[in-house]
């Protein structure tokens, strides 16, 4: 017969931390391994997390279970567990590793040991050893153990016999309970056990036959006064100094709850949330932002397009489609929604992405589903309503129109077909009321679903600027001395104004024309670069081989621009004029997004752009100074419009969609 | 007296590592790859099958991830070949897998639909089988994209993300799951604005993740950082073409205390420090990684006795200058060999780590056109590699090899057994390896139908 091991010898907790040398022996194979006992024989040699400054999240529920007790009575566990904090061991006192069954008796008389000093909190908590072999711990067995009646002397490979033992083990007579429980057959106790996740098997002998030991891992539990799981304990950290603060952090967690509400706080910042500011510099020094920070405020959207601010002409609005405040809603939802998309991973909002100027300002081009390449960048959704011609190259008409071509590109959303696109929104059960109220009872369809997405996007208007400021408005010192002098050059010396068209009571610095600037036309006839310099890491450049890139990338998509859409060999190339408002926000810049900041862009266009044959004629040398370029930069920062934070906390408001499908 | 008795007389029931491990025999010798969390039951002897976490190739076979069986016993009539397959449902951007503490379930993540799919591994170990998906992992979690790394913790699993569903950048979280697959916690990167109690200790606090593994003895976990799903979804050639897209790489790794989860120290480690793997002596207390970008070998050790922990980088690996990328790197169990595969030349190279400041290069092979992932037993004789490092980043047209190879080491030179092509078996992309047995589970092959009834293995 073999009996728990319990010790109180502090010395040989010390000493028992000593390194172990055994052999292990396997087809005549002998190898010392030196390993270490439990830390719960001895001292933690690391600081014990305060109690108090940690979490415990419920890990599930502390199933009930019908059990023996030490006196042969059926009780529960739910009524043994008694609203206390209840370390809960599953063992066997047969059991002879010295890591398993007697590692947890040892660390609860430490415990026990050690809640002799503080009455209080020992009122407040107990233990419990729960027996997986009904066979040999019969209440009986277990209730000698209990008394602390058995020498365990005989313990196989534990010649303690001389050691201290503290046998006194008397639960009635101690502040804490220690309780003792069995089950009358393995059949009462399987469910048990599978409700505990406590997998055992029975060791065998070489031959294959049944030993009376179990492999098991071993596993005590934390349970709260509500019978909630709140720790697992392996041998690892299986110590009383972590139990009892564990104990001690639950008791506090009440105090602990009402710290975090009080960090809560909203942050809208204008970029990605981690900036890479001055990255090409050893000097780099992350500015990130935490995700959960990531809160907005609801805006009236619809009286942006009622009336647009100043700098901006009346919103067009189809008359087929007036805005209504429940289309704005149900449009918004669907933008940010994830499942619109094959496999539940991009919703518009992915490469439009609000802080980011409703683009992204962390990629030259988009990617879309699976990770597919999409040839162009992601253009800005900021008044977006003024466009005649969507898409860089104008293929599309009206926004109603437009919300289908992501939808279903087979590198965007992916979404197999306009039915189901409709089917998908349809089996969403969040949808259906909405889409009720907004479109007078109807459901999803080709048209209402193209209608409401329009819809949100339309109210994305935002001006109000500095620059609108100081030209409509008048105000003498709305922008600075250098972005005066930028305005200037815009439509004197840089021509810009040529295809950036300004109005007299409005400016939506677009022609809304197609133009053949050389860039595109570069992309496609240039010879690449045997090899480039890049940035791999905060300050430190590589040259990567165009071979490699090769090796790993496939072709880069063609891109001819209108063409595309005509065929019309003059059309090659050519590329919609973008709205500049906002254009601070939206980087990285042109159709390719192949140029970085504002300073390139104006450079480019300084040198001419790239001559071709289909060049527009409004693209001409420029000879700017350095000065002029930075005042034109300036004042392109000017146009950055007033609610620019007003819509993206609005944005951050919406539901992303990952609920389950 | 009787205390040194007690402590070095052999014993031969008494466990050898700090986790209580499931043992189906008396007499045995450990055995397992070596990049498992130490919690994690033991395999007794030889492994029997290697399961390999497949990603599914459009227009190639059913076009679906997959877990791959694949029998490695050479006392098998199976030996070296797939005797099973269990196709999940769609491209799923399948990549990294770990079972829980107890074995007997194998959850493998999918980077892309952010699915776990949690496969039976203990039923019949010849056959993984799908049990259990989880498909709510982003919601559950406030948003984390990207399960990676599923690391087993006692009756839990923590999940380290990768990415975020707000703007697929690199900000991300770990996540806790319990072994049944409810959601219990979210544990966010520390970031400038909320370091959650952790120390910046250099210039960097991105919030990025990747890896993720513990030193319970030490109390201490520690999370490495790679990039976000726009990146690592994206054509590889794009991307380093892309300058924008090059920036979004970790630059750090967080120290974490194990027992509270909680962030105690972000420090700088430049160029996207990916695989984590600690030392399993009990006398060492280090770990090492190595970043994709850089191609170093980093030493994580203690600084001092303040409990701090520093990053330092110790090895060139091969020469920077021609970027190799390395990827998934394989401790010996004697801490003495750090096995690092580069997936751009395709070359696993040996170092000797026994002075973990100076690891010294001491082997080098080719074993193919790409390399990805090397899985080692735990006497260190058998290593396993496979190709594919993510769907859109592997090698296009003849020099995309995808194949489980398997090579015998005998300490100076590597001879390879077996080597299955993927492609020619119209099974996709082979990356992550987990290796099973039917020892963990007090079977023996003759109990399994269809089985070789000579295969017992904990005989």
């Amino acid at each position: 017969m073999k009996y728990p091991v319990v010790i109180t010898s502090i010395v040989f907790f010390s000493l028992a931390l000593n390194s172990l040398g055994y052999a292990d022996e396997q087809a005549g194979d002998k190898k010392l391994q030196v390993e270490l006992l439990a830390p719960g024989y001895g001292e933690l040699n690391f600081e014990v997390p305060k109690a108090g400054s940690y979490k415990l999240p419920a890990l599930g529920y502390a199933k009930d279970a019908k059990v023996l007790n030490t006196d042969n009575e059926y009780v529960t566990f739910h009524n043994t567990f008694d609203k206390k904090y209840t370390v809960l061991s599953f063992m066997y006192t047969q059991c002879d590793d010295v890591n398993g069954c007697p590692l947890t008796n040892v660390v609860f008389n430490r415990i026990r040991s050690e809640m002799e000093k503080t009455p209080e909190l020992a009122k407040k908590m107990q233990l419990v050893s729960m027996s997986f072999d009904p066979k040999n711990d019969t209440p009986a067995v277990l209730k000698k153990i209990s008394m602390g009646g058995m020498d365990h002397s005989q313990h196989e490979g534990h010649d303690m016999s001389n050691m201290d033992h503290d046998m006194s083990s008397d639960s009635n007579n101690q502040a804490m309970q220690w309780h003792y429980l069995t089950t009358n057959s393995q059949q009462s106790l399987m469910p048990i056990l599978n409700d505990y996740n406590q997998a055992i098997q029975n060791k065998t002998d070489e031959n294959g036959e049944e030993l009376s030991t179990f492999s098991h891992i071993l596993r005590v539990y934390l349970v709260d006064t509500e019978n909630n799981l709140r720790n697992i304990y392996s041998t690892a950290f299986l110590h009383p100094d972590i139990i009892i603060n564990d104990i001690k952090t639950l008791i506090l967690e009440d105090k602990m709850s009402s710290v975090d509400t009080l960090q809560a706080k909203t942050i809208v910042r204008m970029g990605p949330g981690d900036s890479k500011k001055g990255y090409d510099t050893l000097n780099y020094k992350t500015d990130s932002l935490a995700l959960t920070e990531r809160k907005g405020q609801q805006t009236d959207l619809k009286k942006l397009i009622i009336s647009p601010p100043l700098g901006l002409p009346k919103v067009p609005v189809p008359a087929d489609n007036p805005v209504t405040e429940s289309k704005i809603q149900l449009g918004k939802k669907l933008f940010y929604d994830r499942r619109l998309s094959l496999n539940n991973t991009v919703s518009c909002a992915m490469c439009h992405i609000a802080e980011q100027g409703f683009t992204n300002n962390e990629l030259q081009k988009s990617i879309g589903f699976e990770g597919r390449s999409v040839k162009r960048n992601a253009p800005t959704m900021y008044n977006v309503a003024y466009y005649e011609q969507l898409f860089h190259d104008g293929r599309e008409s009206t926004l109603e129109n437009q919300v289908w071509q992501p939808l279903l590109a087979h590198n965007e959303m992916a979404l197999p077909s306009i039915g189901q696109v409709i089917a998908k929104i349809k089996s969403l059960e969040d949808y259906n009321a909405m889409f009720e109220q907004a479109f007078d009872g109807q459901q999803a369809d080709v048209k209402t679903i193209g209608e409401s997405i329009a819809s949100y996007e339309r109210t994305l208007v935002s001006a109000n600027s500095p620059f609108d400021k100081w030209y409509f408005g008048k105000e003498t010192d709305a922008i600075s001395e250098s972005a005066q002098r930028g305005f200037k050059l815009f439509g004197g010396k840089g021509q810009c104004i040529a295809c950036h068209t300004i109005k007299e009571d409005h400016a939506l610095f677009t022609d809304n024309q197609l133009h053949n600037t050389g860039l595109g036309w570069n992309v496609a006839m240039r010879k690449e670069p045997e090899k480039e310099r890049m940035l791999i890491a905060p300050g430190i450049y590589m040259d990567i081989k165009k071979s490699t890139k090769d090796e790993v990338g496939h072709k880069a998509l063609a891109d001819l621009g209108r063409y595309e859409i005509t065929q019309n060999p003059d059309d090659r190339w050519r590329y919609r004029t973008p709205i500049l408002r906002n254009v601070a926000l939206t980087a990285p810049y042109m159709h390719d997004g192949s140029i970085a900041s504002l300073e390139a862009v104006v450079e480019f266009y300084n040198q001419g752009g790239f001559k071709n044959k289909n060049q527009s004629p409004l693209i001409n040398k420029l000879n700017l100074t350095t000065d002029e370029v930075q005042d034109i930069v300036s004042f392109l920062k000017t146009l950055t419009g007033d609610n620019v934070s007003e819509l993206v906390s609005d944005a951050y408001t919406a539901p992303v969609g990952d609920t389950r499908h | 007296m009787k205390i040194k008795k007690f402590i070095t007389q052999p014993l031969k029931l008494m466990l050898p590592l700090l986790a209580a491990t499931m043992l189906a025999g008396p007499a045995t010798v450990i055995a397992d790859e070596t990049c498992m969390s130490p919690y994690m039951a033991k395999i007794v002897g030889q492994e029997d099958f290697v399961y390999v976490w497949t990603l599914g190739v459009e227009g190639l076979g059913d076009g679906q991830d997959k877990m791959v069986t694949v029998s490695v016993n050479p006392d098998a009539k199976t030996y070296g070949q797939v005797v099973a397959s269990e196709s999940v449902g769609g491209r799923n951007e399948a990549h990294h897998s770990g079972f829980t503490d107890d074995r007997k379930f194998l959850w493998a993540g999918a980077l892309d639909s952010n699915k776990i799919f949690i496969f039976d591994v203990h039923t019949n170990p010849a056959k993984a089988t799908l049990v259990k998906t989880i498909d709510d992992f982003v919601s559950k979690s406030g948003g984390v994209v990207g399960p990676h790394t599923t690391y087993a913790m006692p009756g839990r699993m923590i999940v380290s993300g990768l990415s975020n569903n707000k703007d697929h950048g690199g900000r991300t979280a770990l996540v806790e799951y319990t072994n049944g697959g409810e959601y219990i916690e979210t544990y966010w990167m520390p970031t400038d604005d909320n370091l959650q109690g952790a120390v910046k200790e250099g210039q960097f606090a991105d919030g990025y993740g990747y890896d993720l593994r513990a030193l319970p003895s030490r109390n201490v976990m520690f999370t490495s950082s790679f990039t976000g799903w726009s990146n690592y979804m994206m054509d590889f050639g794009q991307m380093l073409g892309d300058p924008e897209a090059m920036k979004r790489f970790g630059n750090t790794m967080v120290v974490w205390d194990l027992h509270t989860r909680k962030a105690k120290q972000v420090l700088d480690v430049p160029g996207a420090p990916l695989e984590i793997r600690c030392t399993w002596k009990a006398e060492n207390n280090y770990c090492f990684t190595t970043t994709a970008l850089t191609s170093q070998i980093v030493l994580l050790e203690e600084d001092g006795t303040e409990g701090k922990w520093k990053a330092t980088s110790v090895s060139d690996i091969g020469n920077p200058a021609d970027i190799p990328l390395p990827v998934d790197i394989s401790i010996s169990s004697d801490d003495s060999l750090l096995w690092v595969n580069t997936f751009l030349d395709g070359k696993t190279r040996g170092f000797d780590i026994t002075d973990p400041h100076n690891p010294t290069q001491v082997y080098e092979k080719q074993i193919g056109n790409q390399v990805n992932m090397v899985s080692s037993s735990w006497d260190g004789k058998r290593l396993y590699y496979t190709t594919s490092l993510l769907g859109n980043w592997d090698k296009k047209a003849e020099d995309n090899d995808q194949f489980l190879k398997l090579y015998h080491w005998d300490g100076k030179e590597m001879t390879e057994q077996f080597s299955i092509d993927f492609i020619e078996a119209k099974l996709g992309r082979a990356h992550q390896m987990r290796f099973g047995a039917y020892s963990l589970y007090g079977k023996t092959a003759s109990l399994e139908q269809g089985q070789d009834t000579d295969l017992a293995l904990n005989r």
